[in-house]
């Protein structure tokens, strides 16, 4: 009888091998089918491209422009419609993707966009805008007024995005004829023409086209938002080429872009990634080179180690807006102005700075001092003996000494924002030392905003970094501190100051911008006298950015647009040789 | 009792556990903190768009009011509206599954390669060298987090060794294939675009190894148990005296015993995957129903979190009846057991 050779382990062995050796030769495979690496203009990058509000005359692109692709990490969610996403992350990509009626400029002022011209009635209650002629959507059709009093009823109907700075004061948008729009208010509402940098105007024949019906808003069905989820109805100088939702907005340019104002290596392309990818992950992607712009998220140590690493650079831009320690007034013992001054001095400013968050600079007010209109008005800085002298003076001493189980106060953190535990630390620490007991509590984000939106609910102290929607400090400082906005994240302060909001509405119907700016800077010292909040930072954006992206905001801040999202402007970008 | 009754049992016992378990995720889903009209709306949206969303999304009705019209909707192949994507739930299953469902059919298959190799060289050469070698490697893997394996892996096949992509796809420059089943592998290949399909196969080996590692390790230590276990026994020996060779006694005496434990753990790993896959679908950036499932999850996405709990459990339950219907196969003893009712 014969015998079958006997299984050796060699043969298993062989086998091992062979299954190994088939998955090697599958990745070769796949690497081999790798498409070659995107080309790119090789050059000195010695031009820059200035952005005014001024239109430029139409730049010409290079004939044959070579593929130049940069990926950039951003967070979710991206809405890139400008009636429902509002958000740091949804903006970045709405200002390359659509066109407002005026722009901001690095200065501070807005300059005309689309809009050539306007006049202002006597009274501050009818603005009219002459647009310009010639402006083409990326369907092909021409902007016309009409589009642009769409935008608006639009925006006024969903009442998400930035409908919240329209509805309070907008009664009515109407076309006067092909290229003059007129916006009637409701009251005089003084950084009106500042605020249009959030009007992002959509081709009213392409969103029509896609309505869905049965909708919510009547004869206009869903307002084609469900189509604007993954397409655009813009004009902007990039267009929309494919949305993932929570995975990737992929603009591409738009060559007929009425403004040009291209650099002549800007991205032909450029990729948001809308759910950064971890630390690690961004990280490994930086350094092979398969992600030219990091997400501002990342911990001081990472943007550091980034920085270190050859062909990477960590960048700074200046960005209005605050990091705040928000006190609730109306949660004993904050009720009183003298323990809230007491915390106030009990912060050790500069060591949080130097140890926490040294990419950031120094508050010194309820503004950012990048806003226009910001004055140095700090009054409080850390020093113990003073602490103590105010809460000598507040209606529980000596009782919050004596007792201090009756007095707890709670800071709530957010757990996703890591840094903000070790700020809160601080404070606890250095209150403690003057007999004050804070307690941290770690509140995940949707938590937070239902925590805040009542004061029975709401924490001692909440910690939050809030930006300012458009460049105006007078809106800034009513979003956060006015009483319509208790209850909302900009403010757990529940100051209800009913002097405070007269000065805050006078503020607002103020059209000479001057005496608006002059009331702004009494009602930060009104602030800062009361302390309802602690001024920890005015916050950077910072980024790690790969050598061969060069972007004119981070290098020359005179080319700086300080307002979220307007930061990223990607046809002044220049992309090199990865 | 016949293979099609008991696939009928147990798919009308499925459609009662899945009811139980949507009212159960239902009920938790909305006694968790948050409001999800307002994470709808946007937290600077005025009170009145807060209320009209939440009348939209019947938020203002009582609990089994909402849960009845939920029902009836699911009957339609409605799943609801996601307050994250801002569309319906069913188009977001329909495209972030079938992305995860390619990564795990890879894992899987890495999964039960690698136990039947693995396991069976481990048992064929017990506490010899090569066993050794598996069974330290096999600690290893099964104590490493899958998203700390894949972290690694990432450092060292692509970032150092460069031979795989860091995370996401496709490559930059390759079109996505015409959508047409919504796994990019197979749309590709019906569409004729090989070099794309290689190309998305090449992106998912990292991320499929690292999923499947430790279920693998741990698959292939019972293999190996059940080979040593069965190894001594009689029929063994007897096949042995009776001169049968090695190889078959292996194969046909052996191994499909020694298989069994390892297949039922085998198929519930398998179905575990994709609730296990949501950290490497971050650190690797797939576009899957995992990481989709965190996002809703975070932002108390009320339809999404009950539509992402009730596919894991219809997968684990058509897991389960797979492992049985395969166990049944192999251990023949079942099935005459069932003839014998």
């Amino acid at each position: 009888m014969s015998e079958e050779p006997k299984v050796s382990r060699r043969k298993y062995l062989q086998i091992a091998g062979g299954t190994v050796v088939g998955l090697a030769v599958g990745g070769a495979l796949g690497y081999l089918a790798k498409p070659s690496e995107v080309t790119t203009v090789t050059s000195t990058l010695t031009e820059t491209v200035t952005v005014t509000g001024t239109a430029p005359p139409p730049t010409t692109l290079p004939p044959t422009p070579a593929k130049r692709l940069v990926r950039i990490g951003n967070a979710w969610p991206i809405y890139l419609d400008p009636a429902v996403g509002q958000d740091f992350a949804s903006q970045r990509a709405q200002t390359n993707v659509y066109d407002p009626l005026v722009w901001p400029s690095p200065q501070g002022p807005v300059t005309p966009w689309v809009a050539e011209s306007w006049t202002t009635s006597p009274d501050g209650l009818v603005y009219t805008f002459k647009i310009k002629n010639g402006i083409k959507f990326h369907s092909g059709r021409e902007l016309t007024a009409e589009d642009v009093a769409f935008s608006m009823q639009r925006v006024l109907t969903i009442g998400q995005g930035y409908g919240f700075i329209f509805a309070p004061y907008v009664k009515e948008a109407k076309a006067l004829d092909k290229y003059t729009v007129q916006f009637t208010l409701k009251k005089v509402f003084g950084p009106f023409v500042s605020a249009l940098i959030r009007l992002y105007i959509v081709d009213k024949e392409e969103v029509m086209a896609h309505i869905k019906t049965p909708g919510a808003y009547g004869e206009f069905g869903d307002y084609a938002t469900e189509w604007m989820l993954v397409h655009d109805a813009g004009s902007g100088p990039y267009k929309v080429k494919e949305i993932k939702l929570e995975n990737y907005v992929h603009v591409e340019i738009f060559p007929d872009y009425w403004a040009g104002g291209f650099s002549p290596r800007a991205p032909t392309e450029a990729v948001f990634l809308p759910t950064a990818p971890s630390p690690a992950t961004q990280k490994t992607m930086m350094l092979g080179k398969e992600l030219e712009v990091s997400d501002q998220w990342q911990s001081e140590e990472w943007l550091s180690d980034m920085d270190a690493q050859p062909g990477i650079s960590k960048k700074t831009q200046l960005c209005a807006a605050e990091y705040y320690h928000m006190l609730c007034c109306k949660k004993p013992p904050l009720d009183d102005v003298h323990v809230r001054k007491a915390l106030a001095y009990c912060f050790d400013y500069q060591t949080a700075m130097k140890t926490i968050y040294s990419r950031f600079s120094e508050s010194r007010s309820s503004l950012p001092m990048s806003l226009p209109g910001a004055i140095d008005c700090q009054l409080y800085s850390y020093d113990l003996t003073k602490a103590e002298e105010e809460l000598k003076k507040s209606k529980y001493y000596p009782d919050i000494i004596d007792n201090p189980g009756k007095y707890v106060m709670e800071f709530h953190v957010m757990p996703e924002v890591p840094e903000r535990e070790r700020d809160a630390l601080l404070l606890a620490d250095q209150a403690s030392r003057i007999g004050l007991k804070i307690n941290l509590v770690k509140t995940p984000w949707l938590k937070y905003i239902e925590i805040m939106s009542k004061v029975e609910t709401a924490p001692h102290i909440a910690c939050m970094a809030i930006s300012a929607y458009f460049p105006d400090a007078a809106f800034m400082l009513y979003t956060k501190y006015h009483s319509s906005s208790a209850g909302h994240v900009d403010q757990n302060e529940y100051l209800q100051d009913p002097k405070l909001d007269a000065m805050l509405e006078d503020a607002l119907a103020s059209l000479d911008e001057t005496q608006r700016l002059a009331k702004c800077g009494e009602i930060q010292k009104y602030i800062m006298d009361v302390c309802p909040t602690l001024y920890i930072y005015d916050w950077n954006i910072v980024e790690a950015v790969q050598d061969y992206v060069h972007i004119p905001s981070f290098d020359d801040p005179t080319q700086t647009i300080k307002t979220e999202g307007y930061s990223v402007i990607l046809r002044t970008w220049e992309v090199g040789t990865p | 009792m016949k293979l099609s009754t008991y696939i009928a049992k147990r798919t009308f016992y499925i459609i009662f556990s899945m009811v139980g378990l949507s009212i159960l995720v239902f009920v938790l889903a909305r006694v968790l903190p948050g409001d999800p009209a307002r994470m709808a709306a946007g937290e600077r949206a005025p009170q009145w768009v807060v209320e009209q969303l939440r009348t939209q999304l019947r938020l203002d009705k009582p609990i089994y009011e909402q849960y009845f019209y939920w029902l009836s909707n699911v009957f339609h192949g409605d799943l609801g509206y996601s307050v994250v994507t801002k569309r319906s739930v069913s188009i977001d299953i329909l495209e972030y599954l079938p992305a995860s469902m390619e990564l795990i059919i890879l894992a899987a298959t890495f999964q039960i390669a690698g136990t039947l190799i693995l396991g069976a060289i481990a048992g064929q050469f017990s506490f010899k060298w090569p066993d050794n070698v598996i069974r330290i490697s096999a600690y290893v893997g099964i104590s490493i987090p899958a998203f700390v394996l894949g972290i690694i892996l990432q450092l060292v096949f692509s970032w150092w060794l460069g031979l795989f992509p860091t995370q996401g796809v496709l490559s930059p420059g390759l079109e996505r294939p015409p959508l047409v089943t919504g796994m990019t592998t197979l749309d590709s290949l019906i569409a004729g675009k090989f070099d794309v399909f290689l190309n998305v196969l090449w992106h998912m080996i990292l991320p499929a190894t690292a999923l499947c590692m430790g279920c693998m390790m741990q698959d292939a230590r019972i293999l190996r148990s059940g080979m040593v276990e069965n190894k001594d026994k009689d029929y063994i020996l007897m096949a042995k005296a009776q001169g049968i060779p090695e190889r078959r006694i292996m194969f046909a005496h052996l191994f499909k015993p020694s298989i069994i434990p390892a297949v039922t753990v085998m198929g519930l790993d398998a179905a575990a995957l994709l609730a296990n896959a949501f950290l490497v679908e971050i650190v690797y950036y797939w576009p899957g129903f995992s990481r989709f499932g965190i996002t809703v999850m975070l932002n108390k996405d009320l339809n999404a979190i009950v539509a992402l709990v009730l596919v894991i459990g219809i997968i684990y339950a058509v897991a389960n009846i797979v492992v049985d219907v395969a166990v049944a196969y192999l251990d023949p003893r079942i099935r005459l057991l069932e003839k014998g009712e």
